[in-house]
């Protein structure tokens, strides 16, 4: 036991001695349970946040039963939810088909992975291998500034400068008209949530695959290089496929951000509880979806009225199990990657 | 230089597109608010609070409650998150026994940065609306239950986005401390205790207060925590919030911050003023600005130098 000199010790009284080393044992001990104590708080929030969000949903999901995921046209999903909140014929109405929510969750996600990571990929490619010292001191603050602009200012972005623009010219008056009686086209689309949600998780993902590519040793770009390999081969040949794990992980983890996105959804998306039809050709990409996420925070003004409480938690549970199963999914995914020799 | 084939040159071309193109989106979002904010900008616009006004005027006044807002709710997120983040970094670096509690807190963390803040969002509702917790909100009427809407209650939840950078860049610097500095404090006959407070904690500073820095921005930026459990409103409940005697009434009452703000006034909040949503958007991505300038000049300051 090590002992503090500042502590005056009297050396001939070995019982104040052991006082002293059992006063300084406590100590430590109770410093160490005190930081084992503050490392497991994370933990038990995860788990209260669970418990908690889950219970509050339960009427909802034990009322719809599985279909609860499915959809009804009629009254449709956004007429269900009002129902919820001021009862419907005076009486309670707790029906809820989450569909076109789920839908719009998967495609505004989908896209935005789909359209984030060979970007990302690119993008990282030249942070990590391509760019000259000088530019790389302007890139690399630039990224760490893109992941720092708020969710709200992308939204802004998206309301006030893309959605005129892509009402001005991509949605003749002909298109909108055609379309009045089924849902109005303003811009704010499941393009427009895409666009927005791809530059939101673009610069986490950068930085994942960015520092990956660092942790390539050196050497065996330089064994690609005796090969005969370019720069861009080797890159390609070598440094990518070692990395793969990351890529996986980070895009797994860029998808759970993507999942829970609400503000910027909600400013960008449309708001509208519809469900884009593919068959519509390009039309399709401008029609309005209303996400899981957003959709809570368009309603959370009625949240006091305890069906559309619960409803509105099925939509938190619907996004925390999705989450929760993707990283899940990333660390089952990676491991197998990582085993078979990459770095 | 020998000649490259079409594949190489087109591949090197995309990646030198998709890096600088990164450089023109925050310029071009930096000036964008600059030129649609800079006509909203003036002293009153920073110095006043906002008012309701009609339905055609949108929302008036300044931005004044709501940057209050935000350095409120980022300094109680950081002051909950501080020792949380950075107890379980000293835990992870420093004692790592036993090794299944040393799992047990990294999985903690992670599964917290995976969790939505919208979820969080949903769970301060949850569990502030209960009739416990009126203290830190207000009483619904004389219902017994709680509102759940009040700034303890938004920094409270904006802590736990904020742990997990701070006990990541705490932990990270705390590992790079040389091991023979910790030998010498042993050998001078320090306890553990005593070295970690007198060695390792000075040695990390940077590395901590670039992880309270990168929380307090994550903090500053979050709109859906703020919109869910500070109330969807612009105006603080009290007009006279900056009084002291109001003190413990504004921070267990409703308010802004500025994402909120932004949210309100734009299109699609009650609040329809784009000028004012654009001047406060503007603000907003300076604070970014300066937050990144600071994890710069923090990483860089003090610390041992070897």
């Amino acid at each position: 036991m090590a002992l503090s000199p500042q502590t005056a010790l009297p050396r001939h009284d070995p019982a104040a001695i052991a006082r002293a080393a059992r006063r300084l044992e406590r100590r430590e001990r109770a410093a160490y349970l005190t930081f084992a104590g503050l490392g497991v708080v994370a933990l038990v929030v995860v788990a209260l946040v669970a418990v908690y969000v889950v219970r509050k949903a339960w009427p909802a999901f034990e009322h719809n039963g599985v279909s609860i995921l499915g959809n009804r046209a009629v009254p449709g999903m956004d007429e269900e939810l009002n129902r919820s909140f001021s009862g419907f014929q005076g009486q309670p109405y707790r029906e809820l088909h989450a569909w076109p929510a789920i839908y719009g969750t998967l495609l505004t996600t989908g896209g935005a992975v789909l359209l984030s990571v060979p970007f990302s990929i690119l993008a990282a490619i030249f942070v990590a291998e391509l760019a000259p010292r000088g530019v790389l001191r302007v890139v690399e603050p630039v990224v760490r500034l893109l992941a720092a602009v708020p969710s709200v200012v992308w939204g802004l972005f998206a309301l006030l400068v893309l959605a005129p623009w892509v009402d001005r010219f991509l949605i003749p008056d002909t298109l909108a008209t055609d379309y009045a009686s089924s849902v109005a086209l303003t811009g704010s689309s499941f393009l427009l949530g895409v666009l927005v949600l791809t530059l939101m998780i673009a610069p986490f993902e950068i930085s994942i695959f960015t520092d990956a590519l660092r942790a390539v040793p050196d050497q065996w770009r330089q064994g690609g290089r005796a090969l005969g390999l370019d720069t861009w081969r080797t890159v390609v040949r070598i440094s990518l496929p070692v990395i793969r794990p990351a890529i996986v992980a980070g895009t797994v983890l860029a998808t759970g951000r993507a999942i829970g996105e609400a503000i910027a959804l909600s400013m960008a998306a449309g708001g509208v509880g519809f469900i884009p039809n593919p068959l519509d050709g390009f039309t399709f990409f401008l029609e309005p979806v209303r996400p899981l996420a957003s959709a809570i925070v368009d309603y959370q003004e009625g949240i006091g009225a305890a069906d559309l409480e619960a409803n509105l938690f099925a939509f938190g549970t619907m996004i925390l199990v999705s989450a929760l199963a993707l990283m899940l999914a990333a660390r089952l995914i990676v491991a197998p990657i990582r085993s078979k020799g990459s770095p | 230089m020998r000649s490259r084939s079409l594949g190489t040159r087109v591949g090197i071309g995309l990646a030198w597109v998709a890096g600088l193109s990164l450089v023109a989106m925050i310029l071009g979002i930096v000036v964008w608010l600059g030129v649609k904010g800079a006509s909203a900008l003036s002293w009153d616009f920073v110095s006043q609070d906002p008012t309701p006004g009609t339905i055609e005027e949108g929302v008036l006044g300044g931005i004044r409650g709501p940057l209050v807002g935000t350095l409120l709710v980022t300094t109680i997120g950081v002051a909950v998150a501080l020792p949380i983040g950075l107890g379980a970094a000293i835990f992870l670096a420093e004692y790592r026994r036993p090794r299944w509690l040393a799992r047990v807190v990294e999985q903690g963390i992670e599964l917290l940065f995976g969790i939505p803040s919208i979820v969080f969002a949903l769970f301060g509702l949850a569990v502030f609306t209960s009739s416990a917790l009126i203290p830190l909100s207000s009483e619904i009427g004389s219902s017994g239950k709680a509102y759940g809407q009040s700034f303890i209650v938004a920094g409270l939840m904006m802590s736990l986005i904020a742990i997990p950078p701070i006990a990541r860049s705490a932990e990270e610097a705390i590992r790079a401390i040389p091991d023979d500095l910790r030998e010498a404090s042993y050998a001078l006959g320090k306890g553990r205790l005593t070295t970690i407070r007198r060695i390792t904690l000075p040695g990390a500073r940077p590395g901590i207060a670039t992880g309270v820095i990168l929380g307090g921005g994550k903090i500053a930026g979050d709109t859906a925590i703020v919109w869910l459990l500070l109330g969807g409103v612009i105006t603080w409940e009290n007009a006279q919030w900056y009084s002291p005697e109001h003190w413990l009434d504004t921070l267990r009452g409703t308010g802004a911050t500025l994402t909120t703000y932004v949210y309100f006034a734009s299109p699609v909040g009650d609040g329809n003023a784009e000028t004012s949503a654009y001047g406060a958007a503007f603000v907003l991505i300076l604070l970014m600005i300066l937050v990144n300038g600071a994890v710069l000049v923090a990483s860089r300051r003090g610390g041992w130098k070897r």
